[in-house]
């Protein structure tokens, strides 16, 4: 077993996981003497009927003080400082988040506002910066994919700045996570592919990348195994309760994997054509991990022979010859992209030029490739990638990527 | 997954070389300002408090330091700490050291008067100062969960369980090999038991990488010579990254207690310690505990649900893959007999492999039956 010279992995955030699991919010809120809740999602959750089914499962020891269903998909400034406002209208002590990445991260900024007191978020942004504990926060996931209900990190949006202001602390991370399959249950079925695609790459590259460790291994590879298992039966039969609980822990499971590791290339790439194009980001991460993957795969060989067993099982693993496992890998994926592709009827892209807005018009156009390589020089996470990248690079993997072609690997450096 | 389930560990744990340099940064992650140490003769003769102040020396946080010689100690230090103003503990020692920095970190949040009653998580709800742990020797996971003993009271809460474990081989000390065998046997046995059945992804992560810890360690460690031989300092040294990785699997065994407080290897091994408690020199707790983990197993093969993938933390991808499924349980305990066949050899004493060989009787076995066979929970698949 092979440990780094240092390392870190926590997770505080308590995680309750099961059927019928959001009725025992009451008596966790109670126990921490919080029992008048602001209830925090947006209006997508709300129209699915999701926070009715949460107000249900509270019973009459909690009193929902305000239920504030206006978050954006893209968590702003403005907005935090308003339901910021709205906790202290209502006089709350505790918030409910109910939502996706966007509603965690809004209830982790309104939390920021309403236990220091302050008005000035921007005063918190960095590392480290909350003086104290602040109020308690239960996180409910509404899709299973991004996993900031175990993380520390908040991103908020400064519109008027054009930046995006980052939060990290220990203090961040909510209470509680509840994952309860009723919560995924209305997703819409290209939704929960490019989610749990999101997860997948989270733990795929948790175990590639160069702040892997023993525990986040650990946690990435019984998330990459309850993924691979349940996501096409899910896609198959959306109803089907197990395999949707499946899904959501194991998004939670690499949540904790990659906050304790970090991740490589395949977000950089991927936040970029995110933040270039306005594509969806589980579809981006879908597409581009088997690219990353096999631009790693020198320096990873062994690490992705490895992956192929909680992906493909134990018969596969065995049948594979040692030398061909990491192949097998990244085939793995490309083959889940195309399952995928086919059972949500197309939906599903496997490529970069395949990914659509709902009214078929294309999100990637070609020209812009180089512009999202530049773009992806600036992204933190190409620092914990296994290979160097540069601007060309990145534009060598965008372009396979985008017409969806094998990666040349004689034209990957091996540095 | 389908069954309920909750998992929760406070601990961060900051592992490996320098780990203390790292310290002061979370240390103001956390807001704690003024850190109160407190740690044990046998730290202090090797000076590793002073290894602790060089890592704060360039962030200037002011370090309190307190010796412990007994539990008596803490009324003492209860005064220090509130009349200097202190706002965190850090607990440098193992055993005696770190229960003592829980209970005064309750006497702190809840008043002395708290200690008077064993209490409960319902009772000590409230959040507790910033605990920082940094072990001088592998234990058996008491240390990391969320309990402490004190003047034979427990107080049981998921906040005694310290923000941060700082492990690192730079502060371990010499280990005699009878203390590095039990904490072993703990952790493994402790780690096997919430592998195989738990319900919880989350417990079977953390206890997965603690088996493999101990799988990686447990042996070369027993295989050198006790400490006391060990006259070469570079021999010492390199005993001191295994011992390390040991306490980091003692410090999982911990996370894992303190969610699953009633884990029947633990129950058992008690009662066999009661059973032949005329020797004790002979069955450490970490033995009693695999020795029934064990049986519990052989009891319990065709309910357990994951005994045959435990199998995968014991060896390796290889070993498990090349075994048929159906025999994967069977493996994964010859494995765990295995190891307790070669430590039994390698240590000096020898040591029993069944819990017939440690002298318990067929009919002793039979009575403690509820606590060496599982059960699956009602709607369990």
């Amino acid at each position: 077993m092979k440990v780094p010279d240092y390392y870190e992995f926590g997770c505080r955030t308590r995680i309750m996981a099961g059927h019928d699991v959001l009725e025992q919010i009451p008596g966790l809120l109670s126990s921490m003497a919080a029992r008048h809740p602001m209830v925090i999602t947006d209006q997508g959750v709300a129209r699915a009927g999701l926070v009715d089914i949460l107000c249900q499962a509270l019973d009459s020891r909690i009193t929902v003080k305000t239920i504030q269903d206006d978050v954006p998909a893209d968590s702003d400034l403005a907005t935090v400082h308003t339901l910021a406002g709205q906790y202290k209208k209502y006089d709350c002590n505790a918030i409910i988040a109910l939502g996706g990445g966007s509603v965690m991260d809004t209830a982790k900024g309104v939390n920021i506002l309403v236990s220091t007191a302050s008005d000035n978020l921007l005063a918190f942004s960095g590392a480290n910066a909350l003086p104290h504990r602040l109020a308690p926060l239960v996180a409910v996931p509404t899709t299973a994919g991004t996993g900031s209900e175990v993380t520390q990190v908040a991103v908020i949006s400064d519109p008027d700045n054009l930046r995006k202001l980052l939060f990290t602390s220990g203090f961040l991370m909510p209470d509680a996570a509840v994952l309860d399959p009723r919560m995924t249950l209305t997703l819409p079925a290209p939704v929960t592919a490019a989610t749990a695609m999101d997860a997948l790459s989270h733990a795929v590259e948790a175990c590639l990348c160069l702040g892997r460790n023993p525990l986040s291994t650990a946690h990435a590879h019984e998330a990459i195994a309850l993924i691979s298992h349940h996501l096409v039966p899910v896609i198959q039969q959306p109803d089907h309760t197990p395999g949707r609980l499946a899904l959501a822990t194991g998004a939670a499971l690499a949540g904790m994997a990659f906050s304790n590791s970090m991740v490589g290339m395949v977000h950089t790439l991927g936040h970029a054509v995110g933040s270039v194009c306005h594509a969806p980001h589980g579809t981006c991460m879908a597409v581009l991990l088997p690219y990353g993957m096999a631009y790693n795969l020198h320096k990873t060989q062994s690490l992705q022979a490895d992956l192929l067993l909680p992906m493909a099982g134990a018969d596969v693993y065995a049948r594979t010859r040692p030398q061909d496992r990491a192949e097998k890998a990244i085939d793995w994926v490309n083959r889940m992209n195309r399952r995928l592709h086919q059972a949500t009827s197309g939906a599903h892209a496997v490529c970069l030029r395949d990914i659509k807005t709902p009214d078929g018009k294309s999100l990637v156009p070609a020209h812009l490739l180089p512009g999202i390589a530049r773009t992806a020089l600036g992204d933190g996470s190409i620092f914990y990638n296994p290979e160097d990248l540069d601007h060309d690079d990145c534009l060598m993997v965008l372009t396979a990527a985008f017409d969806g072609t094998p990666l040349d690997l004689s034209r990957v450096k091996k540095g | 997954m389908t069954a309920l389930h909750h998992f929760l560990c406070r601990t961060k744990t900051a592992f490996g070389t320098h780990a203390l340099a790292h310290l002061p940064f979370d240390l103001s992650g956390m807001h704690a300002r003024k850190p109160f140490v407190i740690t044990d003769q046998a730290a202090k003769d090797a000076a590793l408090h002073l290894e602790l102040a060089r890592a704060c020396r360039d962030t200037h946080l002011p370090l309190g330091l307190a010796i412990l010689t007994d539990a008596g100690d803490l009324e003492t230090l209860y005064h220090l700490f509130v009349d200097k103003g202190y706002d965190s503990i850090m607990a440098l020692g193992t055993g005696q050291v770190v229960q003592t920095a829980k209970a005064l970190n309750l006497a702190i949040c809840h008043g002395p008067e708290r200690l008077r009653t064993p209490a409960g998580a319902e009772q000590l709800n409230n959040p507790l100062l910033p605990l920082v742990y940094i072990p001088t020797h592998p234990e058996t996971g008491q240390d990391t969960a969320g309990e402490t003993l004190f003047s034979g009271r427990r107080f049981v809460s998921p906040n005694l369980m310290p923000d941060i474990a700082v492990i690192t081989a730079d502060t371990m000390l010499g280990t005699p090999g009878a203390a590095v065998l039990d904490s072993g046997l703990s952790s493994l046995a402790i780690c096997c038991e919430a592998f195989a059945f738990s319900h919880s992804p989350f417990a079977r992560s953390y206890a997965s990488a603690g088996i493999c810890l101990v799988m990686d360690t447990l042996l070369p460690l027993a295989r050198q010579p006790d400490h006391k031989d060990l006259l070469c300092q570079k021999a010492q040294k390199n005993r001191q990254l295994p011992l390390a990785k040991l306490a980091h699997a003692a410090a999982i065994s911990g996370y894992i207690q303190s969610n699953y407080p009633d884990l029947k290897t633990r129950q058992a091994g008690a009662r066999v310690m009661a059973v032949r408690s005329d020797q004790p020199a002979l069955l450490s707790a970490g033995l009693c505990m695999v020795l029934a983990l064990v049986q519990l197993f052989e009891n319990s093969r065709h309910t357990c649900p994951w005994l045959g993938k435990l199998l995968l933390p014991l060896t390796d991808t290889d070993h498990y893959t090349g075994v048929p499924g159906p025999e994967q349980p069977d493996e994964a305990v010859r494995i765990i007999r295995q190891l307790l066949h070669v430590l039994a050899e390698t240590v000096p004493r020898g040591m029993p492999q069944t819990l017939e060989e440690a002298g318990i009787t067929p009919r002793q076995i039979s009575e403690m039956s509820d606590l060496l066979t599982y059960t699956p929970p009602q709607g369990a698949p």
